[in-house]
Parts: C-alpha cells; structure tokens; sequence
C-alpha cells in the first residue's frame, strides 16, 4: 500500500489541520460526481478511494498513538475491504467492535457498508449518529447530504433527467396574458395596462 | 412480481413502443409453447422486463418478425426472434413465481381467493415441475426466497431492510443468473436488488391500507408503529422508494447495456416513478 501522507501531498509531520485542508482539496478536485463521463470516472472512482483511505489511515494511527485504542486500529482496514466491495467481511469486523467503543467513523463506515448492500434505511440511521457524534466532519455531513438528496428523488436521476415540470414564472406571464387576450375578445379586460 | 415494473407510454417512440410489445406478445408465446395454454394468463409487464433485460445483458442478436397474435387473429402483432434462452428464462421465472405465490395465498388470504387458488394450484404445480426440470437453480432460488421471507416476516427484528432483502436478493440472483463476465454479473445483481427491493416496498405500500385494519404483517407498520397515520407512511415510502429507483438507474447506466436501452431507461427512470405515484394516490383515496 501506498504512502498515505504521499497521497495526500503533505509531509509526515503536517497538522490535523493541513492534513484535512489537503484531504478536503483532493476530494473536491477528485470527487465521482464531477466526472459523467465514463472512462474519467472509473479513474476518479479509483483516485477517490485511494484518497478516502489516505486520509482514514493518517487519522487512525494519530487517533491510535494518542488514545492507545487498541479497537481503532482496525478501521483502515474495514475501510479497505469497503473499498474492494467485500461488505459481508466489512460488516464482520464492524459486528466485532464493543458497542462502547463505536465512534462516530464506526458508525459512518457502517453506513457505507449498508449503503452499499443495499440497506438503506440502516444505512440513513447510521450516517446519521455518525453526523450526531461529529458534526463538524465533512465526510459525515456529506454522505447525509446526499441520502436526504435521494430520499427526495433528487440524486442521479434529476441530475440528467431534469424532472421539474413545475410551473416557472414563464408559463404564468403566458397563462395571463392568453386571458387578458380572451377577456378582450368579450368585451372585457383582465391586464387594463395591455 | 406483481406488475409494477411498467414503461411510461407517454414518453415512449412509437417504435420504442412497438419493440416493447413484440417482447411481450413472444413472451406469451413462450409461455404457450413451454407451459401451455393457461400459463399464458400469467404473464405481466415484470417479465417483460426481466425478458428485456437478459437480452440485454446476454448481447442477443434481436431480430423482428411480423405475426398474429393468437388471441385476436385479427390484430397483427410483431414477435421477437433472439437466439439465447432469455425468453424461456423469463417464462420459466414467471410460472415458478406464480406456483410460489399461489401457495401463499391458499395460506392466508380470504376464503375466496384462496378457492381460486386450490383451483389453480394443481396447473401451478405442473408447471413448476416442467420449469424445475429446466431450470433446477432458479427453483432453489425462488423456493429459498419464500421461506426467507416467511420466516423473516415472523422473526421479532423490526429492521426494515431486513424485511425486503430475501425479495431483493432472489430477483438480484436471477437478473445476474448464469452470466459469466464478473463485473456485469456484479452490476446486474446490484441491479436486481434495486428491483427487488422497490417491487415489494411498492407491494406492501398498496396493501398496507387493508394489512392495517385486518392486522396483518405490513413491513411500513413494524418499522414505524401500529398507530402511523398514512402521511406518516407516505413520507417514509416515498423516501425508501426513491433510495432505490435513484441506485438502480444509476448501476445500470453503469452497465452500458445496448439492447432495448432506451424502453429499459424509459421503465427505470419514469415507469417506475410513475407507478409509485399512483399507487400513492390510490392508498391515499382510500
């Protein structure tokens, strides 16, 4: 496996902050939903999760050398086996943490695991604590985000489909004007300024 | 499989319409020719679907031919030529979901329908067997999927999605059936799961009026309470729903799958959000 301070472009003894700043950047540049088209996706699929990965190992071994948790060292390798699609074995490992050590990252990369079996209202209920635990990280904020976008129908199908059929303030100037016409035919007057 | 998975007409071409038709008069043919004349009552736009589908992942060769059709020698009808065994694939699912489904409904619907059913069940049965000799994997695969879903359904687990997943996963087992390439296999059971996971959520959300007042099972109500009120249930529905058209239309545009794309796109991304509309509006009516 790749250096994860490599991927990420900082240097070993960056901050928490740098690192996240780096991660943050990466994310956006790399993130799936900005490439439709097929070859590049696959590629930024893959740059993604290797990022994605980068960034839980640094946080784990710094979250591990300071709390001396021996539970957490095992999260880059869930996240791992989540990458690779193996979720039975993902969700093993996850089954295997005490419920009193789950952290916020336990419940987001249950989340994930579910989501991608399928599980989706357990996956919702999981991203969801994760966010409750942790407000402030942007993984967690993000992958509740864009549930709530599917729950409404607004996540890849609108996208391309572009399903508002919705009245727009157009189509209200035509409606009144095509009265205003009708009204003068009969004599009388719905817009007395046309 | 009950019929939900249908196209959106009004945003059909006409011979988009046409190729959809010809797919499912030859399926009724099949169904005649493998099954005999009765199973041909059966059919349903899911198999279609299905039918649509394994062609599409199998890369057939699709040819149209003009014919009759036998119900109405008059009106003039296309029929599909392909030369893989999509066809009878799907009529052999459709018999073995129809013996399956019977043999619930003698268990535990009303007096009358489950008459019907006794009636019926004897040609049900003939026809599973001719569909097991066939396809001994898929009867394995449905007969499996009914007792999961029994027995998930009598379990204390109040999770949701655990309700859904023996449906899911046997229409996920039998999209991806027997095809060999690893990564289409993968998308297609992702896929079918999708599939499957909206057909019996749309299924229990049409039922659940009537599972509410005769206290049946109803997946809506162990995960939300006995006393939802229907806004309540139209919430959530409407969310899980929408979860899982949104994945399926996006895993199979992953595919790339060439056959029949524009009806199956037509199906996934409007017919089904069509159909949940209004199921919606006729839960709500009542």
């Amino acid at each position: 496996m790749k250096n994860p301070y490599a991927v990420l472009g900082v240097a070993k003894d960056a901050t928490d902050e740098q690192i996240k700043g780096a991660y943050r950047e990466l994310a956006r540049k790399y993130h799936p939903d900005n490439y439709e088209e097929q070859p590049m996706k696959d590629l930024a699929q893959e740059k993604m999760n290797e990022i994605n990965q980068a960034y839980d190992q640094i946080i784990e071994e710094r979250k591990g050398t300071r709390s001396n948790q021996s539970a957490n060292g095992g999260y880059s390798e869930i996240a791992r086996l989540i990458g690779e699609g193996q979720y039975e074995q993902a969700q093993l490992l996850l089954d295997g943490v005490p419920i009193n050590q789950r952290t916020a990252h336990w419940y987001f990369l249950s989340g994930n695991v579910q989501y991608n079996r399928g599980w989706y209202d357990e996956a919702y209920t999981n991203y969801s604590t994760a966010y409750r635990m942790d407000p402030n990280n942007i993984e967690y904020r993000n992958a509740l985000e864009r549930m709530n976008r599917r729950h409404n129908g607004a996540g890849y199908r609108t996208r391309e489909y572009g399903g508002d059929t919705s009245c727009s303030a157009c189509d209200i100037c035509q409606a009144m004007i095509c009265a205003d016409c009708c009204c003068e035919c009969m004599g009388g007057d719905l817009i007395s300024c046309c | 499989m009950f019929g939900y998975i249908k196209t959106y007409k009004p945003e059909m071409k006409i011979r988009e319409f046409d190729a959809y038709k010809a797919v499912y008069c030859t399926l009724c043919k099949q169904l005649r020719k493998d099954y005999g004349f009765l199973a041909r009552f059966t059919l349903n736009f899911d198999y279609t679907f299905l039918a649509m589908i394994r062609m599409a992942a199998n890369n057939t060769n699709v040819a149209v031919k003009k014919g009759r059709c036998p119900f109405n020698p008059l009106a003039k009808c296309n029929h599909v030529c392909c030369d893989d065994a999509s066809l009878s694939f799907s009529a052999a699912v459709a018999m073995l979901m129809v013996y399956y489904k019977l043999k619930d409904t003698c268990h535990d619907e009303g007096i009358g329908k489950r008459l019907v059913a006794f009636m019926v069940l004897p040609f049900a049965s003939h026809w599973r067997k001719k569909a097991a000799k066939r396809y001994p994997h898929v009867e394995s695969i449905v007969s499996k999927f009914c007792q999961e879903q029994e027995r998930s359904e009598l379990s204390d687990r109040v999770s949701f999605d655990a309700f859904c997943h023996p449906t899911a996963l046997a229409l996920s087992k039998i999209f991806s059936y027997d095809i060999a390439d690893a990564s289409l296999s993968r998308g297609l059971e992702r896929l079918g799961y999708n599939i499957g996971k909206w057909v019996y959520l749309v299924d229990a959300l049409d039922d659940w009026q009537e599972d509410t007042i005769k206290k049946r099972f109803n997946p809506y109500n162990r995960r939300l309470g006995d006393q939802v009120t229907y806004e309540q249930v139209a919430e959530f529905a409407n969310k899980q729903l929408n979860v899982c058209i949104d994945e399926a239309c996006f895993t199979y545009d992953q595919l790339n799958l060439k056959n029949f794309n524009p009806i199956i796109r037509n199906i996934l991304t409007l017919g089904l959000a069509e159909v949940q509309k209004n199921v919606f509006g006729k839960v709500k009516q009542k």
